[in-house]
């Protein structure tokens, strides 16, 4: 179990299974507008790509244009989705 | 010394291109969120409704299903540097079985939804849902062919270290299957 704890592919995991939970409870859970509730769940899906990509992925081993290009994917696949949702 | 030069700048010239392939393949994927986020504005009801009609626990089964796999694939990376072809097969196993599982809740929601009388043409939600998930089940698809082709590695024990950079772009490959859903799962199954 501990070996298990201290192997980084195993700790993402549980992150992730973590972060998928607290967006089903936001769903149900969370009395807000339904406008937010959908802001709320799109940001934390996009955490769970960047967190894909910078630790499953290991982006930091790939050349700096790369690493760039992939920050502004993320930065602007997530603002892009969120203002066309709330439009 | 220069032929070794020379294969380190092919490895890194391979790195670069599969990092540029992701990265278009991922860029045609956010095109289609766009697309999606703007149906959804311009049709809200019809795609609240469409959304109801949806099962939300076959969505997050795959979902749950593809995270653990992509888990299973850094292990896989992590046993194939490592030249531990035990352990590289039997991650590369966990991750293929963890693709079919995929399929097979892909196929029996589908088939849900035809029974129920909804197709590609049904709607704008429908024309969105089908298209997009079932161009991202081609991606797994792709992704398991590609996978059952990195299993053979194992064979050849002597050559297997030569295959590691093949094995960590299958991977790279992977990750985003897993990651282009992860999104397409909270914009479809989960966004009201």
């Amino acid at each position: 179990m501990s070996n298990l704890l201290k192997d980084k592919a195993t700790i993402v995991l549980v992150i992730l299974l973590a972060l998928t939970l607290l967006s089903w409870l936001m769903l149900y859970a969370l009395k807000l507008e339904p406008k937010t509730v959908g802001v709320l769940l799109l940001v934390l899906a996009f955490v769970k790509v960047q967190l894909i990509i910078s630790q499953y992925m290991e982006l930091n081993k790939a050349i700096f244009p790369i690493r760039i290009a992939f920050w502004l994917w993320t930065a602007c696949a997530c603002g892009i989705s969120i203002w066309m949702y709330l439009r | 010394m220069n032929q070794q030069a020379t294969t380190i700048q092919a490895q890194a010239s391979a790195e670069t291109g599969i990092w540029a392939f992701i990265l278009a393949d991922m860029c045609i994927f956010a095109l289609y969120f766009f697309i999606f986020a703007w149906d959804k504005s311009v049709h809200p009801e019809q795609f609240a409704q469409g959304q109801a009609t949806l099962n939300i626990t076959f969505g997050g089964a795959n979902t749950i299903i593809l995270l653990i796999s992509s888990c299973f694939m850094a292990k896989a990376v992590q046993a194939a540097r490592l030249s531990d072809v035990a352990r590289y097969t039997h991650y590369i196993r966990l991750t293929i079985l963890c693709g079919c599982l995929f399929l097979v809740i892909k196929a029996v929601e589908y088939s849900d939804k035809l029974a129920e009388g909804y197709h590609v043409a049904s709607n704008e939600f429908y024309r969105d849902y089908f298209a997009f998930t079932g161009l991202h089940m081609l991606h797994v698809i792709i992704g398991l062919l590609v996978l059952g082709y990195a299993l053979q590695f194992r064979k050849d024990k002597q050559a297997f270290s030569t295959h590691t950079l093949f094995i960590e772009n299958t991977g790279l490959y992977w990750h985003m299957v897993d990651l282009l859903w992860v999104v397409l799962f909270t914009f479809i199954y989960l966004v009201p």
